[in-house]
């Protein structure tokens, strides 16, 4: 079984970006456009990882990661954050709703997939 | 017989007229020289009228007793011629009688009287008489008056003698020597007595001894004329003021009563040395003395009688040894030859003199010297008064000047209040001063108008606590508004700002910005709030910030793409480029990265600007940061074939600064020295102290820079225009922001170059002396178990050696789960805690270890090489380091910690909630971070959930009281060592409540109210009790 990783990011061209250079590594990749629609799906479908825009409409980031900890059924799948905001209050308030990592955006597509399977790394131990 | 009879008759009328005229005689004698006054000579005519009266009825009565005999007499002889010559013999007796009378009466006046016929010779002597003779009576009468009164005297008296023999009447005066030698004066009257026909037939003289009389009559005008005198002195004095022109008149007056020609008056000049002379009186010729000046030590005379303030006589001036040849001249000049010196003393002090000349010898009597001593005493006091008087006048004077300064004062003060009033009440901001025993001292009108709106009160001497509702109505933190006044209030010291929220009527943000206000002379006279309304100012500060977010992200995301894609194709990840195709893709990735730059540098600008960039200041080692960033730039250095090279020195000390910042600072310029030296070139970093700072500079042997090109460089957005930098690409904030981050720190940065031969940028940070000596002191606490997390084994390593050199007890964790699971099971006293992970899960595991109640109190050091300082602080680390960690500077840190009692997180028990609050601010200030609860029961369960390192326990509470909850407290593992300091709000229990407590642990008891430092010290009290423990 191939792990499955869900990738939400309302701008279409980042959004692609992301499933290519993960779908390259040979993940499956399951889609969202927004922040409820990506809550919904890893409530169903049980993603081994989120990757989550911090920015979306509707529920962001931060929130679907704070319903995903609260849940006993979704606790344990890691998130990391993307966010195109440097700041550090968003980046702590994300790392504080219980997302194991974040990446600032833009990013290079290498440094994506290593931050993605180092967390699917330590997951595995 | 008949011829007898009238004969006898004429004689009782002789005698009759005699006494008559002798009472004339008396009265006129008594009027004339004893009497002054009229009623004195009415008094001496009625005592003479009555004397003569008595005399003149008793002879009267005598003469017709025995004109009546001698009728009878005359009668019988008629009758019988034997009984004559018994008759004759009767009418004998009783003249003999009658005689005897007028002696008896005559020797009752205390006159000499004498009775003599025109041969001179005594016919009768009164007793007083005879006295001054010396003879009986009998042994004088019908002696010659030569013979009684000696020839000397006589040869005085004889024309009087002569002259009432003539029928005149006489009176003279005339002195003889009295029985002892005495001068005495006598006054004389000589009155004729006539016969029927006119004829003189004797004399009566009466003599008086007017000595006494005559003396005090010459007393008498001496104090006349010394009262007249001191009288025109006094006018004299009263005319003026000037002590010359009083002087003067008395030197005139005084010359002219004792009769000299001339005077002079003296003043002491301030040093008492010498006399001026002021006044010159002379009666011929003009003045010669005026303005003279007598030394008083070669004028011995002068100086006696100021020193001794004594009158001094000078027999001859013109030859006086005691005074200087000058003085003598002046005599001689003057013709005077005596002269008297009197002083002028007022208040025992003598001021001067007078003299008075006199131009023969003179010899000065008592009278004279008393007379002029008087007329000095006199002159003196006027003087004096004179002095007194202007002294008066100028004291008024002054005091009218002084009262006007104190009005002009007042004036200019009432100006001033009204300036500053009219000056406070014009600015918006709202001020409040109160004072140290919290009452408000003044407020202008826009503090009035935040408080009570439209309807200012008078609040000047209220306390502000008497308008908790409107400071309840208005404040978001009403209880923290009103502990932060009441704890500041007394502060004489500090200055703060702090924000203040306001939520009625509307909401309104406050900069509160306090000072103490102190008088020129450092009195402290309260504190002074400001509250500047920063509403709008917050809220365009919001929105800058909200834009630059909104900017930079929506920037952010075509760019996430831009970079992506590029990268993408750039990799061969959807086929094989061309070179041509690489090359265009690499600048469109380098152009990308200018655009993510000038983003990052936009965010930086904007935060600096808003004064949200706060310095984490710590001692660095400037060498190891140069290295470091040396060490990061290499690469591109090298690849551009230039060459670096590094001048530091180990004597350069730490300085104060931000290592991120620093780092910043040093990588913009070494990057700007790289783009703008050609291939090739030389780069040079310095380093050096230099007084309290120490200086790096980066040198380059680039293209250089015109002076006005220097002059613009650290401006935002700008750039030089020529070809390099137009090839090295920039945004034009680098050095601005450079600039920024080297003021923060409190050093400059300058540049100096020339185009074409290269830059030096050199910049200055301040030295860390007293600060790094503290910071990285041996503290180390050897037994203390640390706990080391990090996924790198080697540096893990690195730091376990050197905890365990410093005597730590060091466990070590490769991961988060690891490190949880430790942290749980060791309890240790400290974690230090790598943060960069590669999936960044350090601050995961920080996160878990603050989430958990068990592991939450243990204080954390985070280890980092790009550590974000605030996300490590709000997710409760204590303190953080940067990686490279070095030896000394881990050691101070950690001992640091472990010594500060991490434990700073303080319960507080109490029913009391705004008591609690008030208890938390203090605590607050001083650093700790604060629990709260509310009764004994919640109190428990908090310590037992929250681990505090210290709890405030309040004695009295609802359902579990203080007591209890310290028994509770000691009862339990997790919480028997805690240390507690218990309050109480009862004095009068205090006793009973502290044998209560004392029944478990004596422990530290603190009675409300209490002050900061009351609290200080009970907390300080508990906790060394605790380490005991």
């Amino acid at each position: 079984m191939t792990v499955r990783i869900l990738v939400a990011d309302d701008d279409p061209f980042v959004r692609r970006l992301i499933i290519f250079t993960l779908k390259k590594r040979g993940y499956t990749i399951l889609e969202a456009t927004d922040g409820d629609a990506a809550l919904a799906r890893i409530r169903q479908e049980k993603p081994d990882l989120a990757v989550l825009d911090v920015v979306m409409p509707g529920l962001t980031g931060i929130e679907v990661t704070r319903a995903l900890a609260q849940d006993q059924t979704t606790a344990a799948i890691p998130v990391l954050l993307l966010s195109a905001s440097a700041q550090a209050a968003e980046i702590q308030a994300g790392l504080a709703s219980g997302a194991v990592s974040y990446l600032t955006k833009p990013f290079e597509p290498s440094a994506l997939w290593e931050r993605v399977e180092a967390i699917l790394q330590r997951k595995i131990e | 017989m008949h011829n007898a009879q009238k004969n006898k008759t004429r004689q009782a009328m002789t005698i009759w007229g005699a006494i008559t005229l002798l009472y004339f005689l008396l009265t006129w004698v008594l009027a004339q020289f004893v009497a002054h006054t009229t009623q004195e000579r009415i008094l001496a005519a009625l005592a003479t009228t009555i004397t003569y009266s008595v005399i003149a009825v008793m002879l009267g009565q005598q003469i017709i007793r025995e004109a009546d005999a001698a009728y009878r007499q005359l009668q019988a002889s008629l009758a019988s011629e034997r009984a004559k010559e018994a008759e004759r013999q009767q009418a004998e007796a009783a003249l003999r009688r009658s005689r005897e009378e007028l002696a008896l009466v005559a020797n009752g006046i205390p006159a000499l009287i004498a009775h003599a016929d025109v041969n001179q010779r005594y016919l009768f002597v009164n007793q007083a008489y005879a006295a001054w003779v010396g003879r009986p009576a009998s042994e004088i009468v019908g002696k010659t008056i030569r013979e009684v009164i000696g020839e000397e005297l006589y040869q005085v008296s004889q024309p009087y003698i002569e002259a009432v023999f003539k029928g005149e009447h006489v009176s003279f005066e005339r002195i003889v020597k009295g029985k002892d030698g005495e001068a005495r004066v006598q006054n004389l009257l000589f009155v004729p007595h006539f016969d029927e026909k006119g004829n003189v037939i004797a004399a009566f003289s009466l003599v008086m001894d007017i000595t006494e009389r005559k003396r005090a009559e010459e007393q008498l005008k001496a104090n006349l004329r010394e009262t007249l005198l001191l009288n025109s002195v006094i006018a004299a004095a009263a005319s003026t003021l000037d002590p010359t022109m009083v002087l003067q008149t008395i030197c005139q007056e005084l010359a002219d009563a004792l009769d000299l020609p001339q005077a002079i008056a003296g003043l002491l000049d301030d040093a008492h040395e010498r006399l001026n002379v002021v006044a010159d009186y002379r009666l011929a010729g003009p003045s010669t003395a005026l303005n003279v000046t007598i030394p008083l030590t070669e004028n011995a005379a002068t100086r006696e009688s100021i020193e001794q303030r004594t009158p001094v006589v000078i027999a001859n001036l013109q030859s006086e040894t005691r005074e200087s040849l000058e003085m003598r001249a002046l005599a001689r000049q003057r013709g005077t030859i005596s002269m008297l010196i009197i002083p002028l003393v007022v208040r025992h002090q003598a001021i001067g003199i007078l003299a008075l000349e006199a131009t023969e010898p003179h010899t000065f009597t008592r009278e004279e010297i008393t007379l002029a001593q008087h007329v000095a005493a006199t002159a003196s006091q006027v003087l004096d008064n004179a002095r007194l008087h202007t002294q008066l006048r100028q004291e008024l004077e002054e005091r009218k000047r002084a009262d006007r300064q104190l009005q002009d004062m007042f004036t200019e003060l009432e100006h001033a209040q009204t300036k500053a009033i009219a000056t406070l009440d014009a600015t918006s901001d709202g001020m409040l001063l109160i004072a140290p025993d919290r009452r408000i001292l003044s407020a202008n009108r826009n503090f009035c108008a935040l408080f009570f709106g439209d309807s200012p009160r008078e609040i000047y001497g209220q306390r502000l606590a008497d308008y908790r509702a409107e400071i309840e109505r208005l404040f978001d933190d009403p209880a923290g508004f009103l502990a932060m006044v009441e704890q500041t209030a007394s502060d004489r010291a500090g200055q703060f700002t702090q924000l203040v929220t306001q939520r009625a009527p509307h909401r309104r943000e406050f900069q509160l910005s306090s000072s103490p206000v102190l008088t020129r002379r450092g009195e402290y006279l309260g504190r002074l709030y400001v509250f500047h309304d920063v509403t709008h100012e917050r809220e365009v500060d919001r929105m800058k910030t909200e834009f630059v977010s909104m900017v930079s992200h929506e920037l952010r995301t075509p760019l996430t793409s831009i970079k992506g894609y590029v990268d993408l194709l750039a990799a061969g990840e959807v086929g094989e480029v061309t070179p041509e195709q690489r090359e265009f893709l690499d600048i469109v990735k380098t152009n990308a990265d200018r655009l993510v730059e000038l983003i990052n540098e936009l965010l930086d600008i904007s935060r600096i600007e808003a004064g949200r960039i706060e310095l984490r200041r710590k001692a660095l080692d400037i060498n190891v940061l140069i290295r470091q960033v040396a060490d990061t730039m290499r690469p591109q250095i090298k690849a551009k074939e230039q060459h670096l090279t590094l001048d530091l020195t180990d004597e350069t000390p730490p300085v104060w600064g931000d290592a991120d910042r620093v780092i910043q600072i040093l990588t913009n310029l070494l990057s700007n020295a790289y783009k703008y030296t050609p291939t090739g070139g030389n780069v040079t970093i310095t380093a050096r102290a230099r007084g309290d700072y120490a200086r790096v500079e980066v040198q380059d042997s680039g293209i250089g820079l015109t002076p006005d090109d220097q002059a613009k460089l650290f401006t935002k957005f700008f750039r030089a225009k020529n070809r390099a930098t137009q090839e090295a690409g920039g945004t034009g904030l680098g050095l601005a922001i450079t600039r920024s981050l080297v003021e923060l720190h409190g050093g400059e940065i300058t540049v100096r170059s020339e185009p074409g031969r290269g830059s030096t940028f050199s910049f200055t940070l301040p030295l860390a002396r007293q600060a790094i000596e503290k910071e990285i002191a041996p503290t180390a606490q050897p037994g203390k178990r640390i706990l080391v997390v990090d996924d790198e084994p080697d540096i893990a390593r690195l730091i376990q050696r050197y905890l365990e050199r410093a005597g730590y007890r060091v466990f070590v964790a490769h991961n988060g789960k690891d490190a949880l699971q430790l942290a749980q099971n060791e309890q240790p006293d400290l974690i230090t805690l790598d943060i960069i992970l590669p999936d960044c899960d350090g601050f995961t595991v920080l996160e878990w270890l603050k989430g958990n109640s068990a592991t939450r109190p243990i204080p954390v050091l985070l280890l980092s090489i790009m550590p974000d300082e605030q996300q490590g602080k709000l997710l409760g680390a204590v303190d953080y380091l940067t990686k490279p960690v070095n030896e000394k500077e881990l050691l101070a840190h950690v001992g640091k910690i472990l010594e500060q009692d991490h434990r700073r997180l303080v319960l507080i028990v109490d029913d009391d909630a705004e008591h609690r609050q008030l208890v938390a601010t203090h605590l607050r200030n001083a650093g700790y971070q604060t629990l709260q609860a509310s009764d004994g029961a919640e109190g428990v369960q908090r310590a037992k959930q929250d681990r505090p390192g210290l709890i405030l326990l309040d004695i009295r509470m609802p359902k579990m009281d203080g007591v209890a909850a310290l028994r509770a407290l000691r009862g339990d593992p997790a919480t028997r060592a805690v240390p507690v300091v218990m309050m109480t709000a009862y004095p009068n229990l205090l006793e009973e409540d502290r044998s209560i407590a004392a029944e478990l642990e004596p422990l530290p008891l603190l009675s409300k109210p209490f002050t900061a430092e009351q609290l200080a010290n009970a907390i300080a009290q508990a906790l060394e009790k605790g380490k005991a423990l």
